[in-house]
């Protein structure tokens, strides 16, 4: 059997010749970061501009753990491998450490412009980021693992019952690890107040430990306690990908994208009706995180004092969401990518589709409302070059996504 | 027996892939898979393979449960289309695949050679046409000495020179004591030396024909069993 460090070795050589551009991304909100907070200086709230993105990227890094863990695109074939849970495990854990790696240097670089200001100040807010990345790389990874667990055993439950599983009880797959995401932003938006030695129901100090030591400890537990599982994740969720599938002809595409569909060739016509349809059962996420810009947006749009930081923020967050959406769109971890290079869709049909569904998704969630919301901020032209740039990186990603490893 | 199958059945929501479905597969024996789409043949031996839980019922190989780490180490399977890393070369990914069952990359070299592949050897597998993704698939089933080799319409697509390899290979893997379950529409060259035949439709086994009754079969001429196909599935209708 294949030991921890000898799949790292495998999986190692085919990381470093996929195309990837994550350090670029990482680099470039990073640079963002830091010239976001730096301007910030000037209007006297740096350090909340600091906070709201570490909570943005702590979301997004610790909700990539389930496609680390068992919706990966080698799920079908490491399930049929006798391979151990824990080196299963270990190689999630080494792609959300490297996940909460590239946050970490975001966020100090991000800090750099605190440090220089007030160093002494800063090291609260810099305790509260270090413990979101250890959450962010331990907890995200338990609380797939414990998620991933309990599909398992209820599965095995129901079978042992005799009751053949009518329902796949996938929900808490995401549902799981939003919770514990959820509660931990929870935390630290209670002890916002005290970060700058004000009074606040909770104190930094305790919330910091408490978060550390949870991400360090739940990533210890899982691995000791439900790593093993990991095999038998990955079949049951190979399974429930082919329920999906078999019934992916049950539910029509979204609306929007059968008007746009008219508009494009057959081919990519056919492949945005697969993917709307696949999305909207494998990612019902993209529609909530969504709808959050959107509503966020249309309340900065009406509000008397229109909020420049929570403007760019959540432009920002939902381009880096977009990019996301992008590459799981090129990204399933299903048979329908091999299928349809077997039936030879050139990546021009890719392209067309996977940018429709970008656009459609950027253009009824951020684009529009963020349009309303630009157009009454307090420095409009800011808002405007924010939201322009946004867009044009949701347009250009799909065609930069990683092919499958 | 090597591999048992017993009261399977996979259900897709409200529908049933495969039905209550038990057969048995024995050592060194070549079975061909036949039924039109959706019969149930691809969600057969993607469970027999461990890769999906089945909604109820049983398989063992060599007395094992599939999901155990000494059954998988002894199923080689091959999807349709093959499930490649595609940044690896074809003698890594086998060589990978061969090491997680257990075996070394002098088996992955054998495998090649033996199926006409070692000229691609160090391609990467993104570079390379339908059929050569259908052989690497094939040479991932077959390295390390599998014992029960689960094919799902891997002669599509290949060459006649291809086939050829492939079909002594299979050949050879019987002569060892492997049983081979291959799904395939192309009947002909793998009907001739095929033990056996098992015909489905609507998830369910409507025919398995075996040692007289397949030798009789044979003696009604080349197109005997596509005859019994057509007419078997016409009774029955498509899915």
């Amino acid at each position: 059997m294949l030991s921890s460090r000898e799949f790292h070795r495998w999986e190692s050589q085919a990381t470093a010749r996929t195309p990837s551009y994550a350090w670029l991304w990482t680099g470039a909100l990073a640079a963002a970061l830091a010239g976001w907070v730096y301007h910030g200086i000037d209007h006297g709230d740096p350090t909340t501009r600091w906070l709201v993105f570490a909570i943005a990227g702590f979301a997004l890094a610790f909700l990539r753990a389930p496609t680390h863990f068992f919706w990966r695109s080698d799920a079908t074939l490491l399930a049929r491998l006798p391979i151990a849970g824990q080196v299963l495990f270990d190689s999630g854990l080494r792609r959300s450490l490297r996940d909460a790696s590239r946050y970490a240097l975001v966020l100090a670089c991000g800090a750099a412009p605190l440090l220089a200001t007030n160093a002494r100040a800063t090291l609260p807010y810099l305790a509260i980021g270090a413990a979101l990345v250890l959450m962010a790389a331990g907890a995200g990874p338990a609380s797939c693992v414990g998620a991933g667990t309990l599909v398992t055993q209820e599965r095995a439950r129901q079978l042992l019952a005799g009751s053949a599983p009518a329902t796949a009880p996938t929900a808490v797959l995401g549902g799981l690890p939003g919770f514990v995401a959820a509660i931990a932003i929870v935390l630290v938006i209670g002890c916002a107040g005290s970060l700058d030695g004000g009074s606040a129901e909770l104190p930094w100090p305790i919330v910091a430990a408490a978060l550390a030591s949870v991400g360090v400890g739940s990533a210890i537990v899982a691995r000791q306690l439900w790593a093993v599982h990991m095999p038998a994740m990955l079949r049951d969720v190979t399974t429930l990908d082919r329920q999906q599938l078999a019934t992916l002809q049950i539910l029509p595409a979204a609306p929007l994208h059968r008007l746009l569909a008219r508009a494009m060739s057959p081919a990519a016509a056919r492949l945005l009706d697969v993917r709307s349809r696949l999305m909207s059962r494998r990612y019902p996420m993209a529609s909530v995180a969504g709808a959050l810009a959107f509503v966020i947006l249309i309340a900065v749009a009406i509000w008397p004092r229109p909020d420049l930081s929570m403007f760019v923020t959540t432009v920002v967050s939902a381009a880096v969401y977009a990019v996301l959406l992008a590459r799981r769109l090129g990204q399933e971890p299903t048979a329908v990518p091999r299928l349809e290079r077997a039936l030879g869709i050139t990546a021009a049909v890719q392209h067309s589709a996977h940018t429709a569904w970008i656009q459609t998704w950027w253009w009824l969630f951020v684009g529009l409302p963020g349009g309303l919301a630009a157009a009454r901020a307090d420095q409009p032209a800011l808002a405007a070059v924010t939201l322009v740039a946004a867009t044009m990186l949701s347009i250009i990603t799909p065609r930069l996504r990683s092919p499958a490893a | 027996m090597i591999a048992q199958v017993n009261q399977l059945s996979v259900r897709y929501g409200r529908r049933n892939a495969v039905d209550d479905l038990s057969f048995e597969l024995r050592a060194g024996e070549l079975v061909l898979l036949l039924g039109p789409n959706g019969a149930g043949k691809s969600t057969t031996l993607s469970a027999m393979s461990g890769a999906i839980t089945p909604t109820t019922g049983t398989i063992t190989i060599a007395g094992q449960p599939v999901v155990s780490d000494a059954a998988k180490a002894k199923v080689g399977f091959a999807d349709q289309p093959p499930a490649l890393y595609e940044f690896f070369t074809v003698e890594e990914h086998v060589g990978f695949v061969a090491q997680a069952r257990g075996g070394d990359r002098a088996q992955a070299s054998a495998v090649l050679t033996q199926l006409g592949l070692q000229a691609i050897a160090a391609r990467p597998c993104r570079e390379l046409s339908f059929g050569m993704r259908q052989r690497v698939g094939l040479a991932a089933a077959l390295v390390a000495n599998t014992s029960v080799i689960l094919l799902d319409e891997t002669l599509n697509g290949l060459d006649p020179h291809a086939t050829r390899h492939a079909l002594a290979a299979l050949s050879a893997a019987t002569a060892r004591g492997a049983a081979v379950l291959m799904s395939t529409h192309l009947l002909g060259s793998a009907e001739r030396r095929c033990d056996r035949v098992m015909l489905m439709n609507k998830g369910k086994l409507i025919d398995d024909l075996q040692g007289d009754a397949l030798a009789a079969l044979a003696q009604r001429g080349p197109t005997a069993l596509e005859d019994l196909y057509v007419e078997r599935i016409a009774d029955e209708g498509p899915t």
